[in-house]
């Protein structure tokens, strides 16, 4: 690696300090996974880097209705702990397909959030969940919509003096569901993500929430979708129209792991697959 | 909708050159210790090669095989090998390495010949000693105590060996043989999958993959073979492409990273392993190779197991999901 300005606070305001003061020459590190091969191998070259895993910001626990997580949890702790397995198991199944062992006990949530790629797995569970986001700097923090953080490949609304610190799950209801494909079954990176939720009464859709994944610039949630099965009875007929009305809504693209076709086709099928399971239709 | 399909397939592989000739030679010295120093040129890069002719080495000598050094990184100044490639090192450099080794024997034997006042034919190399046969007991001497002897004599024991199969003839004009090889071994490998005809997924959930090798010199190493070409076979069935860019050639691999390998996760739950053994006349103690087949057989038995499940020849590797895909379409189009 090349010389670069390196920290490592031990404390939240220290690391806010230095965000503030060397603002966008500041790259942020956790676990590294994503960052440290971009600076071997793919020519990022960071001013300074802040070293965020002495803040103490590895933590998991209930506060009222909400599961709290800290952001820099190693995805491997995620699926291990009881309380995130009771309030949020697409968000376990998420994490059980991430990646590989190795990455997954140093990688964390929040890196794979802040990372903002389409293809980050935790992303989509907390797309279907509501969660929160808290962006934290030396003046003031705030709460952002974990669908309103993107904004565009590798892009957030997160300010160069704002740091990531905490991710908030409000106790929603209605079962979600998480599936992947990848090229293989584990290390892979994503050729589609499907996260769904859908609150019932009886059959009848009262809410629903779809997110694709590797399907567009951004991770996507598909509004359309989402009205078309609001106020409904779900079956299988609904589940496939809302699917095709998802995936209309993506705009996927050719890329090395596989074409826009191919990504139409099985994510279709992904999404119809996932509105039956949370429906608790067969299939 | 998922579907099952099993495939089952034989294959075949050669085990070393002949047309041109495929030579190999081998030396072994005896150290002032009584330990060994083997040398041979064919470098071990991961099939285990240098530990069969360890074992070789250690079973003609009859000596423990904890006594038999050989470094992997001689190529430069042993013996000449034609190297490691065509699964030729058991069925070839065995030879050499067992001939290397009765000429050190009949030279200890030479040499035991003065010590001891007897004829070399009487003289027998057992058990990590030397002897006289039937005076056992008055006339024995440990390879420990012969390595350091020879040295504080002022001698050095070197055997030497070589060994080719039958050089090319041309074929029979009566029966149109023609061997080109020393040997082939072969493969059979049966296969379970499941193919989701949504997605094009496919899962490997079973395999049962058998190779007859002649005789197994070390059978752990022979499973572990099986398994591993299991692992590249599966790969190049339905993971890896020759053009790794594809769809286009924006998308260029940055590192063999970028290039999808099986993991173990895409293995199959249950792979079963099978050996059996029908003595060469070719090789040592009717020993072939066999390593590299076992890449072979996985993408047939795939492929066939696919065939099964949907009523499809996909006759190009990788089965990708989008293949699948494209082919169910197609033949939906057909009706």
């Amino acid at each position: 690696m090349q010389d670069v300005g390196y920290f490592a606070p031990t404390e939240l305001s220290q690391a806010l300090k230095l965000l503030a003061r060397f603002g966008k020459k500041a790259t942020v590190l956790a676990g590294g996974t994503d960052l440290v091969p971009r600076i071997n191998y793919y020519e990022l070259k960071p001013e300074v880097l802040i070293y965020i895993g002495g803040l103490g910001l590895d933590y998991i626990k209930k506060s009222g209705q909400q599961l709290v997580i800290g952001a820099g949890t190693p995805i491997a702790k995620l699926l291990e702990n009881p309380l995130v397995a009771e309030h949020a198991p697409a968000l376990v199944e998420a994490a059980r397909q991430h990646s590989s062992p190795a990455i997954r006990s140093v990688g964390t949530i929040g890196g794979n959030i802040a990372h903002a790629s389409p293809a980050a797995d935790l992303v989509y569970p907390l797309m279907a969940m509501d969660a929160k986001l808290k962006l934290v700097s030396a003046k003031e923090e705030r709460l952002v919509p974990i669908q309103e953080f993107f904004v565009g490949p590798g892009q957030t609304v997160l300010k160069p003096s704002e740091l990531l610190t905490e991710i908030k799950i409000p106790a929603v209801k209605g079962k979600a569901v998480y599936l992947k494909l990848g090229k293989r079954k584990a290390q892979a990176c994503s050729i589609v993500i499907v996260a769904v939720r859908l609150e019932l009464e009886g059959k009848v859709c009262k809410a629903a929430r779809i997110s694709l994944g590797s399907m567009a610039p951004l991770p996507l949630r598909c509004a359309k979708a989402e009205k078309l099965l609001k106020g409904k009875a779900v079956d299988a007929a609904l589940a496939a129209r809302a699917a095709e009305a998802a995936v209309g809504e993506s705009s996927p693209i050719d890329d090395v792991r596989a074409s826009a076709w191919y990504r139409r086709k099985a994510g279709t099928a992904l999404v119809a697959r996932a509105l039956a399971q949370a429906a608790g239709l067969e299939g | 909708m998922k579907k099952k399909g099993v495939g089952l397939c034989n294959v075949l592989h050669p085990s070393g050159n002949k047309g041109a000739g495929d030579p190999s030679q081998a030396a072994i010295q005896l150290r002032p210790d009584g330990s060994f120093s083997l040398l041979i040129g064919a470098s071990d890069i991961g099939q285990g090669s240098t530990t069969i002719l360890r074992q070789i080495a250690a079973e003609t000598m009859q000596v423990p095989i904890e006594n038999v050094f050989c470094s992997n990184f001689a190529d430069d100044f042993a013996p000449q090998s034609h190297g490691s490639f065509a699964s030729r090192v058991t069925l070839i450099d065995s030879h050499a390495v067992e001939n290397a080794c009765e000429d050190l024997k009949q030279k200890i034997r030479l040499w035991a010949s003065d010590i001891f006042e007897a004829s070399p034919d009487d003289i027998e190399v057992a058990d990590n000693k030397v002897f006289v046969r039937g005076a056992e007991a008055q006339h024995s001497m440990e390879m420990g105590k012969v390595g350091d002897a020879v040295n504080w004599g002022g001698s050095f024991l070197v055997g030497t060996g070589s060994w080719q199969p039958d050089v090319f003839h041309p074929h029979d004009p009566e029966t149109g043989a023609m061997p080109a090889v020393g040997a082939i071994s072969f493969g059979c490998m049966y296969a379970e999958v499941e193919v989701d005809t949504e997605t094009g997924q496919i899962d490997i959930l079973k395999t049962s993959h058998t190779w007859e090798v002649g005789k197994a010199v070390n059978p752990l190493l022979v499973k572990g073979q099986i398994n591993g070409g299991l692992g590249i076979g599966l790969g190049m069935a339905v993971l890896e492409s020759s053009f790794p860019e594809y769809p286009g050639l924006d998308n260029a691999p940055v590192t063999l990273g970028d290039y999808a390998v099986p993991t173990f996760a895409d293995y199959p739950q249950v792979s079963l392993v099978g050996i059996c053994e029908v003595p060469h006349p070719n090789g040592v103690k009717g020993a072939k190779g066999f390593s590299e087949g076992s890449t072979n057989a996985p993408g047939p038995a795939i492929m066939v197991a696919v065939h099964d499940a949907i009523g499809i020849w996909i006759d190009h590797y990788p089965i990708s999901p989008e293949r699948v895909l494209r082919a169910l379409e197609a033949q939906a189009a057909k009706g």
